[in-house]
């Protein structure tokens, strides 16, 4: 994670429109997240959570307005690994495209409780495994803005446990968090967006 | 660098693809002999045709699944991610359809000229236009398939607009592998460079449309 | 040029131009044929058969020329992002076909008599078929995708690079054709046409533009209102987000 003064904003959003299938849904959000803060989205099915995520994380442009984000790590609905590829190769072949060198693989499979699974086929992974093995390459990617799109999906208790205890110590080493979750997930201590709420 | 490597290990999937390439080849060049007759007159003298017709064939035989599986399975996100940007995307993968398709077809060269019965002279001079012209193939196939990712029957439609778009290539091609010292082979090369500015240009508008 | 992206605006517009472009297709048509039938001699080489040039030369122009206005309707839409654009790149297309078809169909009917065959892959006839088939892969992407959003961004990225195509292809058509076979006799030199033709030409070239454009205003037309209705659509399903952001 590269050194960002306190005061620089680690991802910068202004005045950004979102637009999904040649409609508008999101006009004019202004935020800016610093080292240590969260940003929790909430809202209804359809109001635009994932579309503004993937704006958020550079994988989709905003219609209009700029965005300024240092490394982002973003996990999405779906994962990014291939079926047929071992546990072991699909993390070693992201982290050969983030540049990590020697990344700890081991380490890290062993906090998200894959450490058995290394040499398994990523298809062999239930739900909540692959989960975890995309909150692994999270962990290796550094980086320090995350956008989560729902990360406590399919998760088990345990697994929740170990994702809220990454969020503090990410926090605390200096990164960011914006993070899209259900209504009925509580999240203390955040500063919340509420989409398809009329502004206070 | 590291990203068309990626490409190049997924979109090979373990060398079936690569594989696939040589069988299609092989096989389809052997139709010929049934379709015209086994006169090896009449097939060298068509070999050039040959040859280029099957280069088109393979690149929308490899074009079609370019950019499906990696945005259905939430690949091409994270790339963006990253941080590649869409032209980048564009270029790595134009290199890894090229290997997939063309690098086994100018390999197997020889082999179709022997079933074709055009004498191994003729195989440099057809080696040599596949060589120059096919990435001009690679090229508007890659681009073709950012153009109809997400589309309906996409197959079909890409055949639609990438046949027409490959009639001067084609066209360039097989003068330049029938006839040596023409300027076809210059006019080739020139039309592998245009696209090879082209595709990343219009590719990188195409991906962004996808990707919203 | 923003001034006419209000869609009302734009209506208004194309009602006013509508009935002044109706008026100028009615005469130019009925001057065009009579002087085609009537006001211009046969040719001294080709006979009778010449009159199918003043149906196939105006086609053959507008085939182009839509294409051409596609091209630029779609880069004015890709760059400036003016809404209206995209509509008239789409409504061109079939109009564009259409003439394409005309051509093809007239220059094969006017080839028998001439040359004694239906098809002859000279330069020129090559490449409007090309033609019709770039404008058909258009009209097909546009039919593609569910978004239109997509849709007509990827319709327009696809005419841009067929419109620097086309010039390749033109070129390359003419240049494998000579490759081939000597140039048609009959093209050599090309002959210089005649007033008395010169006429009645220029009077269904005018008859031909002034189609296209009533048929692309209508087509616009037709196209916002699909717009509108979507729109109405969508937007009883979802209204547009509001939100509130509380940074604690």
């Amino acid at each position: 994670m590269q050194a960002t003064p306190l005061d620089q904003p680690l991802l910068s959003a202004k005045t950004l429109r979102i637009d999904r299938g040649g409609r508008t849904l999101i006009e004019g959000l202004t935020f800016d997240l610093r080292a240590g803060e969260q940003l929790v989205v909430r809202g209804p099915n359809g109001c635009g959570k994932t579309s503004l995520l993937r704006v958020l994380a550079g994988v989709a442009a905003p219609a209009a307005g700029t965005l300024t984000a240092t490394s982002v790590g973003y996990l999405g609905h779906r994962d990014g690994f291939k079926d047929t590829a071992s546990v072991a190769c699909a993390l070693k072949q992201w982290c050969a495209l983030a540049r990590q060198q020697n990344p700890a693989l081991d380490e890290v499979l062993a906090q998200v409780g894959l450490a058995d699974r290394s040499l398994f086929l990523v298809r062999a992974l239930s739900a909540g495994q692959r989960r975890r093995l995309a909150i692994a390459r999270l962990l290796l990617r550094k980086a320090s803005v995350w956008v989560l799109d729902e990360p406590f999906n399919a998760l088990d208790s345990a697994g929740r446990a170990l994702l809220t205890q990454a969020f503090e110590t990410h926090c605390a080493a200096g990164g960011c968090i914006v993070m899209a979750l259900h209504e009925d997930i509580a999240f203390d201590g955040a500063k919340t967006l509420s989409l398809g709420e009329a502004a206070a | 660098m590291s990203l068309v490597w990626r490409d190049i290990a997924v979109l090979s999937q373990g060398g079936r693809a690569l594989a696939l390439s040589c069988f299609f080849l092989v096989l389809a060049a052997s139709l010929f002999p049934f379709a015209v007759g086994p006169d090896t007159k009449l097939l060298s003298a068509i070999a050039p045709g040959v040859h280029w017709l099957l280069a088109l064939f393979l690149a929308v035989l490899h074009g079609e699944r370019i950019f499906v599986e990696d945005e259905q399975d939430g690949s091409l996100e994270q790339l963006r991610a990253l941080g590649f940007a869409e032209g980048s995307l564009m270029f790595s993968r134009i290199v890894a359809h090229w290997v997939i398709a063309f690098a086994p077809q100018i390999a197997l060269t020889v082999v179709v000229d022997i079933f074709l019965g055009a004498g191994l002279a003729s195989a440099g001079q057809h080696m040599l236009s596949l060589l120059i012209g096919t990435p001009a193939l690679s090229c508007l196939a890659v681009l073709a398939a950012a153009l109809t990712l997400g589309a309906r029957q996409s197959s079909l439609l890409m055949i639609v607009i990438v046949f027409p778009l490959m009639i001067p290539p084609l066209i360039f091609g097989v003068s330049a592998a029938a006839d040596s010292g023409s300027a076809a082979l210059m006019l080739l090369g020139a039309s592998s460079l245009i696209s090879l500015v082209i595709a990343p240009l219009a590719g990188h508008f195409a991906l962004k449309a996808a990707l919203k | 040029m923003h001034r006419f992206a209000n869609p009302a605006r734009f209506g208004r517009l194309a009602d006013r131009v509508s009935p002044v472009l109706w008026v100028l297709f009615g005469l130019s048509l009925a001057l065009g044929l009579y002087l085609a039938f009537f006001g211009s001699p046969p040719d001294y080489q080709q006979g009778q058969s010449v009159r199918i040039m003043y149906v196939h030369v105006p086609s053959a122009m507008m085939t182009t020329g839509l294409y051409g206005f596609m091209a630029l309707a779609s880069a004015t839409a890709l760059i400036w992002r003016h809404p209206l654009a995209h509509m008239a790149a789409r409504a061109a297309a079939p109009v564009g076909t259409a003439f394409c078809l005309i051509t093809l169909a007239t220059g094969s009917l006017w080839g028998r008599p001439m040359w004694g065959t239906w098809w002859e892959w000279d330069g020129r006839m090559t490449s409007v078929l090309i033609q019709l088939f770039l404008y058909f892969g258009y009209m097909a992407m546009w039919n593609a995708f569910s978004d239109r959003a997509r849709a007509a961004n990827a319709a327009a990225i696809l005419a841009l690079v067929g419109v620097g195509n086309l010039v390749i292809i033109r070129f390359s058509v003419e240049w494998w054709n000579t490759l081939h076979q000597p140039a048609s006799i009959l093209r050599a030199g090309g002959p210089t046409i005649d007033g008395s033709m010169l006429w009645p030409l220029a009077a269904m070239v005018l008859a031909a533009s002034a189609y296209a454009g009533l048929m692309i205003l209508k087509g616009m037309k037709i196209e916002l209102k699909a717009v509108r209705l979507e729109t109405l659509m969508e937007n009883q399903a979802a209204p547009t987000t509001s939100y509130r952001l509380d940074l604690g």
